[in-house]
């Protein structure tokens, strides 16, 4: 285990709801390794896509810092943050969210248009990932000619492809059947172990939170340690 | 690249959708492109009409032929000027005329229409040499013989060689058909001149068409002649005369047409928001998606700015290519400043397919500007809440 990738200093995430303060996360502070594979876990509405969503650079504490790749995230423009993402994260959604437009290698390949690759190595890029996650052969699929699963494997891929420091995935496994949600944390276990990527799931399964090297629980906006 | 075919990818998957708001779009620049082409090609007709070195002669204060009453006396002085020129045979190369206005009925289908005649002398042609006779020949001075234009001939079935034309109850036989390069003359039946005046009990002709040595002379000639208290007329170069005439038609199809693309306009630009919108909040948690993968504001607000240009262009295309249907199409109309009978063509340049897909792109950047401004505003956190909560 490294240096922390993810550190967080006294967060705290406050709505107004109501006209009533409601604090989802409260003075939370931790350190992820590098390399560490993370499952947080916690009950529906406990804040966990609010925490991870700051980690990936999406949302804003109400106060606290934080800081992911080396870059204090509370003190970047919205542009800076934009870009700070591209380079350093890639997030994985519940619902997949490909461009239904765009066919397999084309989503893989949005993240890429916002590099200096040029186009013979975008796509070299995009084949790697997509054989990396078992896709070779669906590169010209548009989503809706892909099974869950599969739109699930496109969109690690697409979280990969530009190689970045960390992987952020929100219930990847939760609109999934069991097989095809086990063949994705394979992926992403695999992808920890082989190349070293530091990933922090958000799951409320425990099977699948299982896969991960350490699960931490949040509870009303507070992360327990483990026993 | 990939960003350009994401745009054209989402307005095909609309595709049903694209096509009505692209044909609003294209309507209105086929409307738009159709009125230049008309305006054009009625100042093109108008402005070949007659010829620099020539100075048609009204009565003071007439607008037209139709209202002008030159007696024989006077034009005799009139002609004999020196800036006039004279002729191999030592004839002047001055040509009195009458010009009518007349509703005829046509053989055909019995519908009536404007004749313009032109009571006329073999002089005329020596004053208008690039009047050509195509078919035929020109009338004998001092018969019921008359030579029409090749639109009249185009339009009238009874326009024909050998062919008798029915009007002052006189029957008047076809013996030429004339060009006369796309100009007015095209649209009018020219004859004898005695005869016509005979015919239609006029004493007085209507109008003098002088061939000037050096068309240069002519402010100075027109200054003299308008000045000289025997004659009472007014001097006009016979191009300006006839572009004049056309000039209320022409703004009338101006402000018209203008009008009409300003309707249509509003319609298509609102449809094609409407549409843009609509295609902004179906496409919210994808928006979510692109912002959280790396892209900024600016990408979603470029996103959506192109589509709704490519929209509009395609719109832009689609009218041009209708446009381009008309072109070479000849419509007749009535010219309202004097009521005759006009027939002029549309006409399709370069720079009007430049216009109207310039004008295509303009309406894409109204439609646009604000869905993809709504668009780029979106919070991350809000558009990917979208679905899930
Ligand atoms: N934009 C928002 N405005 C108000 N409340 C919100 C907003 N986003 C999330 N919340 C609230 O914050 C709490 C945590 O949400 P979330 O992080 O999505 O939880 P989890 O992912 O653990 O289910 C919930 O009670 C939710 O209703
Ligand atoms: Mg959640």
């Amino acid at each position: 285990m490294g240096d922390p990738v993810v550190s967080l200093h006294n967060v705290t995430k406050t709505y107004i709801r109501g006209g009533t303060e409601v604090s989802v996360i409260r003075d939370l502070s931790f350190v992820i390794p590098a390399g560490t594979f993370l499952a947080i876990m916690g009950p529906s509405g406990s804040g966990k896509s609010t925490l991870l969503n700051v980690m990936a650079g999406i949302d804003r504490p109400t106060s606290g810092s934080v800081v992911v790749a080396g870059t204090r995230l509370d003190q970047l423009s919205e542009g800076e943050m934009a870009r700070w993402r591209a380079r350093h994260i890639g997030y994985v959604f519940q619902t997949y969210n490909l461009i239904p437009v765009l066919t397999a290698a084309e989503n893989v390949e949005l993240p890429l248009a916002l590099t200096h690759l040029t186009r013979r190595e975008r796509a070299e890029h995009v084949k790697t990932a997509l054989r990396l996650v078992g896709l070779g052969d669906r590169m010209d699929h548009y989503p809706r000619q892909l099974s869950g699963g599969q739109e699930q494997r496109v969109g690690v891929a697409r979280a990969i492809v530009s190689d970045p420091t960390m992987i952020l995935a929100d219930e990847p496994t939760g609109n999934l059947d069991r097989e095809s949600a086990d063949d994705i944390l394979t992926l992403l276990a695999r992808l920890n172990r082989e190349l070293g990527k530091t990933i922090v799931m958000v799951t409320h399964d425990p099977r699948a939170a299982e896969r991960a090297q350490m699960i931490r629980h949040l509870e009303k906006g507070l992360l327990e340690m483990p026993p | 690249m990939l960003w350009s075919v994401y745009s054209l990818r989402n307005l095909w998957a609309r595709r049903v959708t694209t096509l009505l708001t692209l044909s609003g779009l294209g309507l209105v620049v086929f409307v738009f492109v159709a009125i230049l082409m008309l305006a054009h090609g009625l100042e093109q007709t108008m402005g070949r009409t007659g010829d620099p070195s020539n100075a048609i002669l009204l009565s003071k204060g007439a607008l037209s032929e139709i209202e002008s009453s030159l007696s024989r006396d006077q034009t005799g002085v009139l002609a004999a000027q020196p800036e006039v020129v004279t002729l191999a045979d030592h004839q002047v190369a001055a040509v009195r005329e009458i010009a009518l206005q007349l509703t005829l009925r046509k053989r055909e289908r019995g519908s009536l229409a404007s004749l313009s005649v032109r009571g006329s002398s073999p002089v005329a042609f020596a004053v208008r040499p690039r009047l050509r006779i195509v078919q035929g020949r020109a009338w004998q001075p001092g018969t019921t013989e008359v030579i029409v234009g090749s639109q009249v001939a185009r339009q009238f079935p009874e326009a024909r060689l050998a062919e008798t034309l029915r009007f002052g109850r006189r029957e008047w036989t076809v013996v030429g058909i004339f060009e006369a390069e796309g100009s007015g003359f095209d649209s009018e039946v020219w004859g004898d001149v005695d005869q016509m005046m005979t015919t239609f009990h006029r004493t007085a002709f209507s109008s003098m068409t002088l061939r000037l040595a050096d068309p240069e002379v002519l402010p100075a000639f027109k200054a003299r002649l308008e000045r000289d208290p025997r004659f009472k007329v007014s001097v006009k170069r016979e191009p300006e005369y006839y572009e004049g005439k056309a000039e209320g038609l022409a703004r009338l199809i101006r402000v018209t047409g203008l009008f009409l693309t300003v309707v249509f306009s509003v319609g298509a630009i609102l449809g094609a928001t409407m549409t843009m919108s609509a295609s902004v909040a179906h496409r919210t948690t994808e928006i979510g998606t692109l912002r959280t993968l790396g892209f900024t504001r600016g990408h979603i607000l470029q996103a959506f700015m192109l589509e709704s240009i490519l929209l509009s262009l395609a719109g832009g295309l689609l009218g041009v290519a209708g446009a381009a249907l008309l072109n070479r199409v000849t419509i007749s109309t009535v010219n309202w400043d004097t009521g005759a009978e006009l027939a002029f063509g549309f006409h399709l340049t370069p720079g009007m397919v430049g216009e109207g897909l310039l004008f295509a792109v303009f309406m894409g950047l109204i439609c646009g500007l604000v869905p993809a401004a709504r668009a780029a505003r979106i919070e991350i956190v809000h558009a990917l809440g979208e679905r899930t909560a």
